[in-house]
């Protein structure tokens, strides 16, 4: 294993023995006794893999719309003047080598410019700015959501293995997994916005206002959204409930007569939880396609919105930078899920440092 | 050690088994034996009627899927069953017409990811070393990308349309399943017959494709059925955001986005196609659950790497 171990890999089986062997038999902890090259600290790894994919993101980003030509066409229609192309090509630099517009790119990035917009010419900042903070709260709703819904749901499946609440779970997660994101909300708007009448068809109404005004507009997308992702959690949190509830301190804390919340909670939960942390980081993956599409199902006016508007209407300078931003939030995500892991496993606790 | 070039794997995938009589037989009381697992069994009922529908819809569907046959916004009544859309195409029609494409893109984007993932996958397990690293780095940073914004990435810089979404969605989950395919092949890499074989001095393609491959066949069965229904729905998905099928196609996805806005006066255009795409993700995903029940512990024994 090299630097640090990919993010999937961290909650697995194989991890704690090869991550202590670097370090050399006999000196578990030699950071102590000074700076070790060979093994810097976790966090200096963590940055270092921090700056090295988001270099890769940029790279693979900019190439790829580098490597389609120059979209003055496509941008300013099929009727554009040669002028017009010419104007637009020198207006966005497209004249430049790929290498020189990449890295002004980058630079403008590092200092917080990230360029204008191909479509309405004006800062993509200005673009981003104002749906930023709604899709942040919409993510954080529906993050919450699931970690509420899933998290206890796993649970208690896992520890009633094939009784009636297991079958239960089994059974909603299944069907629920089996929908798209996109057929799911159509359900929820047909019966809670058209047939029950309690919360508006679409988010439009999120635009008008401060940030926490219409909360009602926030409540579909977000159910939305995590109903993506709970039956996968809950699976993988049965699946490890029940791996642990086959230990013999479970049995022993049974015939000691303790509750059944009792073990649930402080037995475990406790040694469940680490995969399900490493899960839920890396399921802010898959409710990054849940906001793209919620968004667009509810005319949500946010940042998942703006990104398929972006893409259809090949407005490349903001497809990169959200890409970008959300690339490296994914990242920090997952290196904080992985720190968390770390520090809930002591096995790990004390190889990792 | 180095990669042999040009390394066809489809031409040798093709195990070297006798197919006699007893071959066929020993198969049909493997298929009796997986159908007899109730997900199996109703997973394949539902994928049956589905391509049936799909297969015989076009032929005997009351109206061309595009045409206008009668006034906007009818309701369902004889003559078109689920009403007419916006622009009074019927749509059962579009219906019976629409599935197709739901079915054949995930296929072929699969079926491509596949290609790429044994060929990369198996000789990355298998030779390790420097190759093993590169892959296993690259891996990792595809995997750090969440699949939705490469997919945008690339309809920015290329456009929509079926065939990038296709070639998009293969390269994206081509990792995934390299990953698993990778680690299959470390587990059976340092068992017997794989070293009898290097020892008997067999070259690296026979020793990949003829002795790995197919004894990590359960892995990779359970794995492309997996990934055709993510593939399923992240392509619908797709369509609907109208990011790749582009209209006037009777994609059940392209169709839902153009009825949605209609959805409280003429629920049947959106209801219909939804229900489907809902309907071919449950099947798959049964027959993708009955494999990793039938080959369980084969499998199991495999991924403990």
């Amino acid at each position: 294993m090299g630097s640090a171990g990919s993010p999937g890999s961290a909650g697995g089986a194989g991890s704690p023995g090869s991550a202590a062997s670097p370090a050399g038999p006999g000196s578990p902890h030699s950071t102590r006794r000074g700076w070790n090259w060979r093994r810097p600290p976790y966090l200096v790894r963590a940055l270092v893999k921090l700056a090295a994919t988001l270099l890769a993101i940029s790279v693979v980003v900019f190439g790829l719309t580098a490597l389609a030509g120059n979209p003055a066409h496509d941008i300013l229609g099929m009727d554009a003047t040669q002028s017009q192309l010419a104007a637009f090509t020198a207006a966005n630099h497209l004249n430049q080598p790929v290498v020189v517009r990449y890295l002004h790119w980058l630079a403008g990035v590092l200092h917080g410019d990230f360029g204008q917009s191909y479509v309405s010419g004006g800062s993509v900042w200005a673009l981003i700015e104002p749906r930023l903070g709604r899709s942040l709260l919409l993510i954080l709703f529906s993050w919450l959501l699931m970690v509420v819904v899933s998290v206890p749901a796993g649970l208690l499946a896992g520890v009633r293995l094939r009784g009636r609440a297991d079958v239960a779970a089994t059974l909603v997660t299944l069907s629920i997994a089996a929908f798209p994101e996109f057929v799911i909300g159509m359900v929820l708007i047909i019966v809670f916005a058209v047939n029950l009448k309690v919360l508006p068809v679409d988010s439009t109404a999120v635009s008008q206002g401060g940030l926490f005004d219409s909360l009602s507009s926030y409540v579909l997308p977000a159910v939305t959204i995590a109903l993506g992702s709970i039956p996968y959690i809950v699976r993988l949190m049965r699946a490890n409930a029940r791996d642990v509830a086959s230990h013999s301190y479970v049995r022993s804390a049974v015939l000691r007569g303790i509750s059944e919340p009792a073990l649930s909670v402080r037995h475990i939960l406790p040694n469940a939880a680490p995969p399900v942390v490493t899960a839920l980081g890396l399921q802010l993956a898959s409710l990054v396609g849940g906001v793209i599409v919620a968004e667009t199902l509810f005319s949500f006016p946010g940042i998942g919105q703006l990104l398929v508007q972006s893409a259809a209407s090949r407005d490349a300078p903001v497809v990169e930078t959200l890409t970008l931003m959300i690339g490296a939030a994914f990242v920090i995500i997952n290196l904080l899920s992985d720190a968390l892991v770390i520090m809930l496993t002591p096995k790990l606790r004390d190889a990792g440092r | 050690m180095s990669i042999t070039p040009s390394v066809t794997p489809v031409a040798d995938v093709t195990p070297g088994e006798a197919t006699g009589a007893e071959e066929a037989g020993r198969r049909a009381r493997r298929l009796r034996a997986f159908l007899s697992i109730p997900q199996a069994m109703v997973g394949a009922v539902l994928l049956v009627l589905l391509l049936g529908l799909t297969i015989i819809g076009p032929f005997v569907a009351p109206y061309p899927p595009n045409a206008i046959s009668d006034s906007p916004l009818l309701g369902p009544s004889a003559r078109h069953w689920l009403g007419t859309d916006t622009l009074g195409r019927d749509i059962f029609s579009r219906v019976l017409n629409g599935g197709g494409s739901v079915i054949l893109l995930p296929l072929l984007a699969v079926a491509a990811a596949m290609v790429i993932a044994i060929v990369v996958g198996l000789l990355s397990g298998y030779l390790g070393g420097w190759t093993d690293a590169v892959v296993t780095r690259v891996v990792d940073v595809v995997l750090a990308i969440p699949s939705y914004l490469i997919v945008l990435v690339v309809v920015t810089a290329f456009g929509s349309g079926s065939t990038i979404v296709v070639l998009t969605v293969a390269v994206v989950y081509a990792p995934y399943i390299i990953r698993v395919l990778r680690a299959a092949t470390l587990a059976v890499s340092p068992l017997d017959f794989v070293l009898a074989a290097r020892a008997r001095g067999e070259g690296i393609r026979w020793v990949v494709f003829r002795e790995i491959l197919p004894n990590i066949g359960p892995t990779l069965l359970v794995e492309i059925a997996l990934r055709t229904t993510y593939a399923i729905m992240f392509i619908a998905s797709l369509s609907f955001l109208g990011l790749g099928v582009q209209p006037p196609s009777s994609n059940w996805g392209v169709m839902v986005a153009e009825n949605r806005l209609l959805l409280l006066a003429h629920p049947a255009g959106v209801i219909a196609p939804a229900l489907l795409i809902g309907v071919l993700a449950i099947s798959i995903n049964l027959i993708a659950d009955a494999l990793t029940e039938f080959f369980g512990d084969r499998l199991h024994n495999q991924l403990m790497v």
